[in-house]
């Protein structure tokens, strides 16, 4: 990624919007890839008995898609330190997700120049689906 | 279920069940290539530090890593494997303890703090420990959230990440 940190850091900046399909192979390519065999994730009819609306992505490909974001943004000499989100509604086959953030904060951490970011996983189905955080710093200024 | 009906002490004493604990248990196998690239395939994440040798020793890594978000993966014990006796121990998960009412489990939100970068060839460790219980109805029924304090280390002792998971337990 190019760009001085300084600009990146910069409370207000964006992070580059990040789109993802969801399809019944993505939830089962989320059991395989993570080997998490709760069966919310891959049997539709359990999922639905369990009060689902179906199948939906396990916490690790959200893990995975919040750090896909920041370190994208961030660059090859940052560090994430902290990453959290909250999931407020399962997002299921046929959605297409779509997350985005912001710079909240500029602030130093162990000597280095870091930043707080504000996370939003969104789709056109149900609106906001998960909100997280971030925190991340960059070794000598280096990008 | 109505775990919360059917059992009265998960309204009245949820916090019997505080620091109930978990672990030590090591993962499986070391952080490997394949892996990786199987948990890249899912989120489409085609960052060099996690394939491209060359670009990840010029990084501040100086070799390549895993995706930060792919920390629980690590430990997630196999379903059947020959060389169990060998070098994991049966995995029995905090929230899934009888003490805590409830066949489902889903989880709400994780915090996660590192403390280094999840290196190539690391083999973590995870322990944990129940820290909150809070009795809950939501729309799927009566029962517990659950805060899971969950910690991950390298084999050897040094500290990569902190975890807190909320899970919803019904």
């Amino acid at each position: 990624m190019s760009g001085d940190i300084g600009t990146r850091a910069r409370p207000g900046a964006t992070l580059p919007t990040l789109r993802l399909e969801v399809s019944y192979l993505r939830c089962v390519q989320c059991v395989a890839a993570t080997r998490d065999f709760n069966p919310l994730h891959y049997d539709r009819e359990y999922a639905r008995s369990a009060g689902m609306p179906d199948v939906f992505l396990n916490t690790m490909t959200y893990q995975g898609l919040f750090g896909r974001l920041v370190t994208t943004w961030s660059g090859r000499d940052s560090f994430v330190r902290r990453l959290a989100f909250e999931m407020l509604k399962p997002t299921i086959p046929g959605d297409t997700i779509e997350i985005s953030g912001h710079v909240t904060g500029a602030l130093t951490v162990a000597g280095e120049t870091a930043a707080t970011a504000e996370l939003v996983m969104h789709t056109e189905r149900a609106g906001i689906m998960a909100k997280g955080e971030a925190l991340v710093s960059w070794a000598g200024g280096r990008s | 279920m109505n775990a919360a009906e059917d059992d009265p002490t998960t309204t009245s004493h949820p916090a019997d069940y505080h620091g109930l604990k978990a672990g030590p248990f090591m993962a499986p196998e070391a952080v490997d290539l394949s892996a990786i690239r199987r948990f890249c395939e899912l989120v489409e994440d085609d960052n060099p530090l996690y394939h491209d040798e060359v670009v990840a020793k010029e990084s501040r890594w100086g070799e390549l890593v895993a995706p930060p978000g792919s920390l629980m993966t690590w430990c997630i014990p196999p379903l059947w494997a020959p060389f169990t006796t060998k070098t994991a121990e049966p995995v029995e998960h905090v929230y899934n303890s009888d003490l805590v009412p409830g066949d489902r489990v889903v989880v709400r939100g994780v915090r996660t703090t590192y403390s280094d970068a999840i290196r190539l060839h690391d083999r973590l460790v995870q322990t944990e420990r129940l820290t909150k219980v809070t009795a809950k109805t939501t729309r799927l029924g009566a029962g517990n959230f659950l805060d899971v304090e969950q910690e991950f280390t390298r084999a050897d002792g040094t500290h990569v990440a902190t975890q807190i998971t909320t899970c919803f337990k019904y």
